[in-house]
């Protein structure tokens, strides 16, 4: 399935939808712009999230942003489903962002067609419903 | 049939779809000062009974619920809120607990990942997932300190700005 960019962005970007939740209330789970960062090496939800799942600390990133300046972050675990993957145990950081930022270790999950000029993404496999990489 | 005056309306109540707090937090709408009806996002909404959705420009905006619904849901929400930690923070006291027990992790389980609960290290694996899972199914939702166990801190870099344009 191609999904054309988002014109949100500028440039436009390619961007698809995540659900995040909780395991202990997967029912209630906010499904959220969600930007391909090939650049991020981890995966970012945003902060309202936090509040809205209720969820707590699990631990610590030590995370560099564009500035250099490497800063402590909160990790939380979570549940995110991506392109009909499930994965159970991700680790996330908080952005002041209105979106998800998909980083590389959930990409490198994913076979991902990127057609700059088209200006689409398309989701090359289709995975099982449930999976769990 | 008792008879019921309707103030009557006069300027509309406008909603603006690029208002960041819309679909995020609540908005609470008042007539005369009191509460009549609750926009609240579709993320919370699943708990409530019956939901009509606020759409404006083809944007979700989130349910309306009246005020009763409302402070039902609040409760619900207060009652399900995580407990409070006594004597301050445990998490920072796991996070000291895995500083204090660094030195001897570095001998035994170098490049690992561990999970400090009730100042013990509890569960060891490969990756932050072969970790909080199995401690998750044990203790649950409640603060637990994750971390990797290596003499020189991995930075992960998260390097893409956004560009402002105005």
């Amino acid at each position: 399935m191609k999904i054309a960019y988002s014109t949100a962005f500028t440039p436009p970007a390619p961007v698809i939808s995540a659900q995040v939740s909780t395991p202990d209330d997967e029912a209630h789970s906010p499904v959220l712009p969600t930007l391909i960062d090939t650049g991020s090496d981890s995966t970012a939800i945003p902060e309202f999230v936090v509040e809205q799942l209720q969820l707590i600390p699990a631990g610590e990133m030590l995370v560099q942003a564009y500035d250099g300046t490497p800063t402590e972050r909160a990790l939380y675990d979570v549940v995110l489903r991506v392109a009909n993957i499930r994965f159970d145990g991700a680790s996330v950081i908080v952005r002041a962002r209105d979106h998800v930022i998909l980083g590389r270790d959930i990409l490198n999950y994913l076979h991902l067609l990127l057609d700059g000029p088209a200006l689409t993404l398309e989701i090359l496999e289709e995975q099982s419903p449930i999976s769990n990489p | 049939m008792p008879e019921q005056i309707l103030r009557e309306v006069t300027t509309p109540y406008t909603v603006n779809p690029d208002d960041e707090a819309i679909g995020r937090e609540t908005i609470i709408i008042r007539r005369d000062g009191e509460p009549v009806a609750a926009i609240v996002p579709l993320v919370a909404s699943g708990q409530l009974a019956e939901t009509v959705v606020a759409e404006a420009n083809g944007n979700l905006l989130g349910a309306i619920v009246p005020p009763a619904e409302y402070a039902a849901y609040r409760a619900w929400k207060e009652q399900n809120a995580p407990k409070p930690v006594v004597g301050g923070s445990l998490f920072e006291r796991e996070r000291a607990v895995f500083q204090k027990l660094l030195p001897d992790l570095l001998k035994t389980h170098s490049g690992q990942w561990v999970a400090i609960v009730d100042e013990q290290p509890v569960q060891f694996g490969p990756d932050f997932k072969s970790v909080i899972l199995p401690v998750r199914q044990k203790y649950g939702k409640r603060p637990v300190y994750v971390r990797e166990i290596l003499e020189k801190r991995r930075v992960y870099k998260m390097l893409s700005p956004r560009v402002v344009r105005r």
